[in-house]
């Protein structure tokens, strides 16, 4: 497997109200040799760009408006609109206690990231998300990556899905 | 009767694009690779600490008209909820923890608010009387503070908040 990841080949989506935080990310992304990286501060304005344009990963912060993160997630994951329901979700926040990431994860993000992050947390979500995507689960109550990251090689009743996997 | 869950692939084609065999980062960050992004994170760091000090200045602006009419104190416990999360976000990351502790704390204390008297008032404006002193302060180590201070200080605000809740 190639060992290198070329974020000039990446198209990304920032989402995020705060001014100075977007431009720290969109700064971070750029030295990482980022080279399309779009940036809106509201989820309206977010829609609307990834209607017009194809997008590769969704960087959102969890305190956007007139959607907050999580009904973000849920447009993107469960809505007849949504232009792509796989679209990888990186999501970061403040909010970082464990009640927010597990409603996070519970709505379809693909990574949380707990602000202040440093950037190296940040690369890995970013190698995470590109190299080493997981499976979607459709289900009747969840749409999104799969939760179970680790495979529980000693399991062996019904309805696993790792065995169910078609 | 709940459907079994369907497993759908992932979509391979953006794994396809950005990873290569010669040309990007490694997927460990070298230390030089990490140095050089890191530079990104101290282009930005003035304009933290002067956006944070218009913030801070702004509040207490708020304040001083809340103090004068307790009917605006909704709108500015909101206000409060916002900035107090964005800083308490940001700081660390320009590795100004102490700033990101009493973000926190200001945060954690005004979170599920939505009345304030005026003892309320006072654990606030000293929250951003603190954070003034600590942005003043934030370009030395602990906020200029040896770490006995800084703990005492933590503390102090800890006792505080649990008394006026």
């Amino acid at each position: 497997m190639p060992a290198e990841i070329d974020l000039g080949n990446v198209r990304f989506l920032l989402v995020d109200p705060s001014p100075i935080s977007m431009e720290l990310t969109w700064d971070v992304l750029m030295m990482m040799g980022a080279r399309a990286v779009r940036k809106c501060q509201n989820t309206d304005r977010a829609i609307e760009a990834l209607r017009s344009t194809p997008c590769d990963i969704v960087i959102a912060e969890w305190n956007t408006t007139p959607m907050n993160g999580l009904q973000f997630i849920d447009y993107i994951r469960t809505s007849p609109q949504s232009p792509n329901r796989l679209l990888p979700i990186l999501l970061m926040t403040a909010r970082s206690e464990q009640e927010y990431v597990l409603q996070a994860r519970d709505r379809g993000i693909t990574e949380f990231l707990a602000k202040p992050f440093n950037v190296e947390g940040f690369y890995k979500r970013l190698v995470s998300i590109i190299a080493f995507p997981r499976p979607f689960i459709d289900a009747d109550t969840y749409f999104g990556p799969d939760r179970r990251r680790r495979a529980d090689q000693g399991y062996s009743g019904p309805e696993r899905r790792v065995i169910a996997a078609q | 009767m709940s459907r079994r869950a369907r497993i759908i692939n992932p979509p391979q084609d953006l794994k396809r694009r950005a990873l290569s065999a010669t040309k990007g980062l490694n997927l460990e960050l070298t230390p030089q690779e990490l140095a050089k992004i890191e530079t990104a994170v101290h282009k930005s760091k003035d304009k933290f600490v002067s956006q944070v000090a218009e913030k801070l200045k702004a509040l207490r602006t708020t304040h001083h008209d809340v103090e004068k009419n307790p009917d605006l104190v909704g709108a500015y416990l909101a206000q409060l909820r916002d900035e107090s999360l964005a800083v308490k976000g940001l700081a660390g990351t320009f590795g100004f923890h102490l700033i990101t502790t009493m973000a926190t704390s200001l945060n954690d204390y005004v979170l599920k608010r939505s009345e304030a008297g005026a003892k309320q008032l006072i654990v606030i404006r000293l929250h951003i009387d603190m954070l003034y002193v600590l942005l003043s302060r934030a370009q030395q180590p602990h906020g200029g503070m040896r770490a006995e201070t800084e703990g005492e200080l933590l503390a102090s605000f800890k006792i505080l908040t649990a008394k006026y809740t």
